[in-house]
């Protein structure tokens, strides 16, 4: 499988990944399990246990440790093998371990890279407050092509946009919309937004037939 | 779609379907990558080429062919033994290749964590050591004297005690298990479980059943392999590859994985490249 680019990606709004969570993503076609510790701390791997392929992104975390579903093999946060419940009393030999990447931290958002990252992450200063993660069925260009030019549709004019590297920043309708871009295929976006400053439940909800709205138009091709 | 052009898998017998539903109207289904229709009288043909296939009946099932199957179908001795209980089960569909599906089968050591409560319990996970080999008089996989803790062995058990399986693996696409019968001992419960391969990742399983068990109903049974196979179809449809990869080094064995090896090295042998990571190259 390939790996994820190296470049830092956004694969998640970081509250959507709870610690002692797993779960699964698709990053430039490349399946990464992200996970949380239950101290909170992110992980990266290749979404494949070493064992017989099981994605690990199905298992559960135990602790320090990530648990494959298939065969509960549990791996360490750096991926190595530490348990073989079929031999409870095996050495596990160092040979054992899983394909892992970067994860970290950042603006909000969880992000992934191949190798250690290359670039800085970003570090917007203020607060934000998440607003979703949307999954789209056309290729990331278009889709940011629109969201520049016309922000979500129906919440008025969009004062001013620009990218800052992975994100995408607008203003509209008295908001600061930050905007992580990820690419889940040559033909799959996903947009993880956030919102900066505190912004209300209430507020926040009222946005959602917008965005729902904004992935109806960009997979139509309107 | 097209037919595998993989001589080891069309040389094979498939099960393509249940006598006992006997349609009025034909059915269409597909095997190796090919549309095939089974006409009401168990006649079968490719809709590709309108070609008649090789097919023969057995237990029950219609079993077809496009090429020329070196020998005749396996035994199942258990088959023939008349007081038994036959329990034909339905067919599942799997997104997944059916030698997956076959290696799972064979595969204790997931009982604890997929059949929790069933098959299986923590922390009773071990997998003690078993023997597993190629007959090459009968040119099948067999994994003998399995032991594995399982705290509800079949419908009928409660409680938990150590079950003693046998695995048989006549041919690249249907496995077996006999296990020990808890009423009677000196006898074994015979479980077949026959895959249509359909496509490389794409497959139907049916499972037979020749019991010594008599004790719960055919609902009962029927409901117990349909919650098993629902479980295992979480993995199956979601192991990395989908396909199965013969090479050695590509997914890490231990000892538990005995059969699995066997079974493999048996495959490689063999060159079936259908359903396996040789039949993605050859496709790519
Ligand atoms: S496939 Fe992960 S533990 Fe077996
Ligand atoms: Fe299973």
């Amino acid at each position: 499988m390939p790996p994820p680019p190296v470049a830092w990606t956004p694969v998640a709004l970081a509250a959507d990944l709870q610690p002692g969570a797993a779960a699964g993503v698709v990053v430039d076609g490349a399946e990464v399990a992200i996970w949380r510790d239950t101290a909170g701390t992110p992980h990266a791997w290749e979404d494949r246990c070493p064992h017989r392929g099981m994605k690990l992104s199905f298992g559960f975390v135990r602790g320090e440790r990530l648990a494959c579903l298939y065969h509960g093999w549990e791996y360490d946060g750096g991926g190595q093998c530490r348990y073989i419940p079929a031999h409870p009393d095996l050495d596990v030999p160092a040979s054992i371990c899983v394909n892992r990447y970067s994860a970290a931290d950042a603006a909000g958002l969880l992000w992934v890279a191949s190798g250690t990252g290359s670039g800085d992450l970003p570090d917007p200063g203020d607060p934000l407050s998440p607003l979703r993660s949307l999954f789209i069925d056309a290729p990331l260009g278009e889709v940011l092509n629109r969201l520049a030019a016309d922000g979500l549709p129906g919440l008025g004019p969009v004062v001013e946009s620009a990218e800052d590297g992975p994100l995408l920043n607008f203003d509209q309708a008295g908001h600061r919309f930050v905007v992580g871009r990820h690419p889940t295929g040559p033909s799959g976006t996903a947009l993880h937004i956030l919102l900066k400053g505190e912004v209300s439940a209430e507020a926040r909800a009222a946005m959602i037939p917008a965005t729902a709205e904004l992935r109806r138009l960009a997979e139509a091709g309107r | 779609m097209t037919r595998t052009d993989d001589p080891v898998a069309l040389n094979e017998w498939y099960a393509v379907a249940s006598l006992d539903e006997p349609g009025a109207a034909p059915q269409t289904t597909r095997l190796l990558g090919e549309d095939i229709e089974i006409g009401p009288g168990g006649g079968v043909r490719s809709l590709a080429t309108g070609e008649a296939l090789r097919t023969c009946e057995k237990w029950g099932l219609l079993f077809a062919s496009f090429g020329r199957p070196p020998r005749a179908l396996f035994d199942i001795a258990e088959a023939r033994e008349t007081d038994r209980r036959f329990v034909p089960c339905g067919w599942i569909t799997l997104r997944a290749s059916g030698l997956r599906v076959v290696e799972n089968f064979l595969d204790m050591a997931h009982f604890p964590f997929i059949h929790t409560g069933i098959l299986g319990t923590e922390p009773h996970t071990e997998v003690p050591q078993y023997a597993s080999e190629i007959r090459r008089d009968v040119d099948e996989v067999w994994a003998t004297n399995c032991t594995f803790f399982q705290s509800q062995i079949a419908a009928t058990e409660t409680g938990g005690d150590f079950v003693h399986l046998t695995y048989r693996v006549p041919a690249p696409f249907v496995v077996m298990l006999y296990r020990v019968c808890p009423s009677a001992p000196d006898r074994l419960d015979a479980i077949a479980l026959f895959l249509q391969p359909m496509e490389e990742t794409l497959c139907r399983a049916i499972p037979l059943m020749w019991l010594v068990d008599t004790s719960s109903t055919h609902a009962e049974l029927l409901r117990f392999e349909q919650v098993i196979f629902m479980q295992d179809r979480i993995v199956v449809e979601n192991q990395r590859p989908l396909r199965l990869p013969l090479e050695p080094r590509h997914e890490i064995p231990t000892r538990a994985d005995g059969s699995s090896v066997a079974y493999r090295r048996w495959l490689k042998e063999k060159g079936l490249r259908f359903g396996t990571t040789a039949g993605a190259e050859a496709a790519a």
